[in-house]
């Protein structure tokens, strides 16, 4: 028996030492590991937690209009701790307003008469400033209307446009409305309002003669109750041509106007009485102006070699030029609206208020629309004033076919949020925040469900779009955002609802098992009826018997062309289409505006399946169909020159087709009267076709925005319940009025049909006559003959777009070489299918 | 003699306490050093490595469904990896051969007393200095469809060549490979040409060697290291020349460019974990048998230089 010694035992104890070390390690790796298997689904829902602010909305007493009147917001400016909104009120009537000269705007709200207006009619001629000198500071009871006075300006006289101001308290309660129109005359118009330091409000009104057209500026001012100071000042810019748009003071009353000037935008900058302090002029202005904490800053863009700059320069007398060091704003404001409010530079974006602090640009979250119940369809586009942190105001408008109606709200944070421990929904998709149908759709199921909350999460929201240079940059961008909603989903915080365009890879998310069938909802929810939607494009979104996404409306793409020279057919080869071309007389053109590349494209878009079948792996580009579509764009498409203004070559298909110069014309329905304007065009029944290819495929259906339900949500009831809410009638009517599209729902589809042959334009009545717009035809109401031969194409459709977008760019690398007379079409074809079938083996 | 007996036992006892407390003291030191690097290779190599495999064993990245070796044998019966695999073994049974034999053979000539010898040295190792991107540029500029060299030919009445496009393409990119690389390995192969002991080819000169035979007798025998060294150098960067190909050519070429590295930064592209998993795996296992054969071979060969 061997005898160990001391340092065998010690030698022995740190070989059993050693491998406990490693092993304790390992264990100690793969504690993490844990965290790091992939997986994806939820454990559980996230619910709105009992922290989360929530802001109510009251929506606020408005003007009062009277028949055939429009009023929009022209600005809207805190006023100490007021609110002054100024609008302009339009009336149908087109009579210009105090047709004559005025003696005194001293007129009583209670004597104001459509007489009385009109035989004291304010002076248009210059002369306003002596007449309100002659009255002095103008009684407020004369000009103020009071707020429970719904006195409509209709009845003072027949005005085509009158502005007046609206106040409103911190509760949201209307306080004056101040008529200018009494201080106004007929050709002054108001571009700006501000307030002063001393808490008056000013307005900048814009005169033209009516005769030498020249213009004169005034400025009025108001004290914070409505009555007017002093006299309005006349103001002088050494540029006649200088057109101020932007108003704002500072501290010590200096008056800062931006505007565009002879050769460039400008800021004027003027004393108290009115005497010009100095000018700043600069190519890069936009005349755009911010009082930021008492500094007023101007901005401008410029272009620094191929990148697109957006400044803010701070007004500095000191300077030589007037202008301070300018600050680079291009990655955090580029393509938004930024607004100066009380404590700083703000951004209204699709996810809500920020601010931004211009020495560090950190950006701070103001107000988040998910924590507000607004109709973001509604309350979209306007510049919102920040009365406190608090009380925040939004201007809206809602627009159908025939009305539109402006809207004001007031949100007010809450110290309870009501929503508390709702399970969160996430509508995630690209540049969809302003999306005004859905948003619509998100507010109404957030109002109504007990169970739910929507949060639209938008992965375009913080896009840089100063990096983008080139349409494969966008590409680009938005496969890193589709790859972002992804990873998301891995890690467990993706979305539930997947919504979007063709922005959106559906079909990556598709292929990897992210999509639930839809049919499975369909299916089993009584109250939704498959039946109700138009079978052709239900078929046509499908995927071996599934329905992973589904759109709300469509579009379609192909060629009109008359049925006499075409034939009555959808889709026709390559062979079928020289041979039309072969009866065509020599002076008529096949198509027009496709440059070869766009042709090609197309034609593969529609047949792409004929030339890669994704099940088996075979490529068939080697091959005379496709070596036809190479020979036919070469033929017929232009010879594309890389200029992004290609474009604006392109010749007047329109008027080639009235005067038989043009076969087909390239036609993009949108809805029925696009394809009654196309029988009106050719004056006799037409035939929509595709782009010719091997399988004869129909005109090309393009989905405009389709939803899906992540495989991964834990509340796929919920998000179905949101979808379906989507597709309801009530939702595709609210599409067909807001919208664009054919909408998926058999009855609105109908109703759509119904409105193209009983056009209602105008609540006039009587038919649509195109004679007299753009297009030259000239059209009774849509036929019913030409209404079934609509309902047959859309029930024919049996194409969908199909763009595969790596397949595409390896053919658009390679076609030049043929189209430019390089290489042969057999070289070009031979060398796409050897990339190609590359590609498509590596994706078996 | 108990006492006796005793005290000398406690000596050697303490001695060997002693000899103890000093080895445990030397085997903290040496893990206190070795820990920093062995966690880092844990955290950073083995870990990943770890992960890698897992993944390669499920069904998706959203479904945890152990497969077994469904992804590998999916991955082994794709075409696009095979071909990727084909290629990428060819150009390295290729390229990595010529890279040591050139160097060596360029090494020898200017080891000699060729004038002007060291401006040769200097010009060699400048594709080294030289960024890809640069590269990649110079190379599109003379092989392009309407490049320098097809304008060159033209002049001569020749028919252009695609030479990215076609066949051709392989020898653009060894030859780019061996213009990149051929300096450095030059350079390692002269130092180690000057560390060869005069004396020894002195002694085989006067017992009458001839110059090859003291070349491959004396020479190469001392330079066998470098060349082991070289060919792992020249085998590495040979995977590495996937940027060189994928910047000139993108992410589908002509077949014959299409290359390992190419199969797998698609699949992580396209964020399918599972090909790009099994991928790796397998790429992991070839590379440890070609080293590791490379290694059985070069203690081979450096045991004879020992002995």
């Amino acid at each position: 028996m061997m005898h160990l010694g001391t340092d065998d035992k010690i030698t022995r104890k740190g070989r059993l030492l050693r491998p406990v070390i490693s092993i304790g390690i390992c264990i100690a790796m793969a504690i993490p590991m844990t965290g790091c298997t992939l997986g994806g689904k939820k454990a559980a829902s996230d619910t709105v937690p009992a922290d989360a602010p929530y802001y109510a909305v009251k929506e606020l007493d408005f003007y009062t209009l009277a028949k055939d009147e429009s009023a929009y917001i022209v600005s809207m400016t805190p006023c100490g701790d007021q609110l002054a909104v100024l609008i302009q009120v339009s009336s149908n009537g087109g009579i210009v307003p105090y047709a004559a000269t005025s003696e005194s705007i001293s007129v009583s709200n209670s004597d104001l008469t459509a007489e009385t207006a009109a035989s004291d009619p304010v002076d248009t001629t210059g002369d306003t400033t002596a007449a309100a000198g002659d009255s002095g500071s103008t009684d407020a009871a004369d000009i103020i209307t009071s707020a429970t006075d719904t006195k409509s300006i209709a009845d003072l006289g027949d005005y085509s446009m009158k502005y007046i101001v609206l106040l409103y308290d911190i509760t949201g309660t209307k306080t004056a409305e101040i008529d200018l129109s009494k201080v106004l005359g007929a050709n002054d118009s108001v571009t700006s309002m501000s307030v002063t330091a001393d808490g008056n409000f000013v307005i900048l009104v814009q005169s033209f003669d009516s005769v030498t057209y020249a213009a004169s500026n005034k400025l009025y001012t108001f004290d914070s109750s409505g009555k007017m100071t002093g006299d309005p000042l006349t103001l002088h810019f050494s540029d006649s041509n200088f057109y101020p748009y932007q108003m704002t003071t500072d501290a010590s009353g200096s008056m800062y106007f931006g505007g565009y000037g002879t050769d460039s935008g400008m800021v004027v900058v003027l004393d108290k009485q009115g005497n010009t302090q100095y000018e700043v002029k600069n190519s890069s202005l936009n005349g755009n102006l911010f009082n930021v904490n008492g500094v007023i800053y101007a901005d401008g863009y410029s272009t620094e070699g191929t990148d697109n700059k957006y400044f803010l320069y701070p007004i500095d007398a000191a300077k030589e030029n007037h202008l301070g060091d300018p600050i680079d704003v291009s990655k955090v404001l580029m393509g938004s609206a930024p607004f100066a409010g009380k404590d700083g530079l703000y951004v209204n974006s699709g996810s809500g208020i920020y601010s931004y602090d211009l020495n560090t640009m950190e950006k701070k979250s103001v107000l988040l629309w998910k924590d507000t119940d607004i109709d973001k369809g509604v309350y979209s586009y306007s510049t919102p004033v920040i009365l406190s942190s608090d009380v925040i105001f939004l201007q809206g408008s809602t627009y159908s076919a025939t009305t539109s109606e402006t809207k004001l709200a007031m949100l007010t944070r809450q110290k309870e949020n009501p929503n508390v421990g709702k399970k969160i929904l996430k509508v995630a998709g690209i540049n969809i925040s302003w999306d005004t149908t859905m948003q619509s759709e998100v507010y109404k199921f957030n109002t109504t469900s007990e169970d739910y909350r929507i949060e639209v999460v938008d992965y375009a929201e913080d896009f840089d779009y100063t990096s983008m240079k080139t349409v494969e940059d966008y590409l680009t961008a938005y496969s890193d955002m589709n790859k972002k909603i992804y990873m998301e989903i891995l890690a467990g915080n993706g979305p539930d609802i997947i919504y979007g365009s063709g922005d959106m890879s559906f079909s990556m998310y598709q292929s990897k098992g992210l999509l639930t069938d839809l049919y499975t909802f369909m299916d089993k929810d009584t109250s939704f009826k498959k039946d109700a939607y138009i079978p052709s494009i239900l078929k046509l979104c499908e995927t071996d018997g599934h329905l992973y996404k589904f759109p709300t409306s469509f579009t379609i793409q192909g060629f009109a062309g008359a049925k006499s020279v075409i034939g009555d057919r959808t889709g026709w080869t390559v062979d079928e289409f020289n041979a039309m071309v072969n009866s065509l007389p020599s002076d008529v053109m096949p198509i027009a505006n496709y440059t070869q590349p766009a042709l090609l494209t197309a034609s593969l878009n529609a047949s792409m399946a004929a030339f890669v079948d994704v099940t088996t792996g075979k490529v068939n580009f080697d091959s005379e169909e496709f070596r036809q579509l190479l020979d036919l764009a070469k033929t017929y498409g232009t010879v594309d020159n890389g200029d992004i203004n290609n474009g604006d070559n392109n010749v007047d298909e329109w008027t080639l087709v009235q005067n038989g110069k043009l076969a087909l014309m390239s036609s993009m329905i949108s809805d029925p009267t696009s394809y009654d304007q196309m029988a009106t065009l050719f004056g006799e029944d037409v035939s929509i076709v595709g782009f010719p290819s091997s399988t004869k495929a129909g005109p090309i259906c393009s989905a405009n925005f389709s939803f899906a339900i992540s495989s991964q949500s834990p509340n796929q009831d919920g998000a179905w319940n949101f979808v379906k809410d989507f597709l309801s009638e009530d939702s595709q009517n609210k599409m067909l009025d807001s919208g664009w599209g054919i909408p998926v729902m058999t009855s609105v589809f109908e109703k759509q049909i119904d409105r193209a042959m009983n056009p209602d334009v105008n609540n006039g009545g009587g038919p649509i006559v195109y004679k007299d717009m753009y297009i030259g035809g000239g059209s009774e109401p849509m036929s019913e003959a030409s209404a079934q031969a609509y309902r047959d194409l859309i029930n024919s459709l049996d194409t969908l777009m199909d763009s595969d977008q790596e397949i595409l760019s390896i053919v658009m690398e390679e076609v030049p070489a043929y189209f430019n007379g390089q290489k042969t079409d057999k070289a070009v074809s031979a060398l796409i299918q050897n990339r190609v079938q590359t590609l498509v083996n590596e994706r078996q | 003699m108990t006492k006796s007996a005793a005290k000398p036992k406690s000596v050697r006892s303490l001695r060997k306490a002693g000899s103890m407390r000093r080895k445990a003291g030397e085997w903290m030191t040496h893990t206190a050093f070795l820990t920093p690097s062995l966690a880092g290779v844990m955290l950073f190599f083995f870990l990943p490595l770890i992960m890698i495999a897992y993944n390669s064993t499920m069904k998706s990245a959203l479904n945890n469904e152990f497969v077994g070796l469904k992804n590998y044998t999916d991955v082994l019966n794709n075409k696009a990896f095979l071909l990727a695999g084909r290629n990428t073994l060819l150009f390295s049974a290729l390229a990595v051969p010529l890279a040591v034999i050139l160097a060596l053979l360029l090494a020898l000539l200017l080891n000699t007393n060729l004038p002007g010898r060291s401006w040769f040295r200097s010009i060699f190792l400048n594709p080294m200095m030289v960024p890809v991107a640069s590269i990649v540029l110079i190379w599109q500029v003379v092989f392009s469809f309407n490049g320098t060299l097809n304008s060159f030919l033209g002049g001569f009445g020749l028919d252009k060549i695609d030479w990215m496009k076609s066949d051709w393409s392989r020898l653009v990119i060894l030859l780019l490979f061996l213009w990149k690389n051929l300096g450095y390995n030059m350079v390692l192969f002269l130092s180690a040409l000057n560390n060869v002991p005069a004396e020894l080819l002195d002694s085989a000169k006067i017992d009458g060697a001839n110059s090859v035979k003291r070349f491959t007798h004396v020479s190469l025998v001392y330079l066998s290291p470098t060349i082991f060294f070289v060919g792992i150098m020249s085998l590495i960067n040979s995977f590495k020349i996937f940027r060189e190909v994928y910047l000139l050519t993108g992410n589908y070429p002509y077949d014959a460019l299409y290359l390992l590295q190419h199969f797998m930064n698609n699949a992580f592209r396209d964020l399918d974990y599972q090909k790009l998993s099994s991928a790796a795996i397998i790429m992991c296992v070839v590379m440890i048998i070609i080293v590791g054969t490379l290694f059985l071979a070069e203690s081979r060969i450096g045991k004879d230089v020992e002995e």
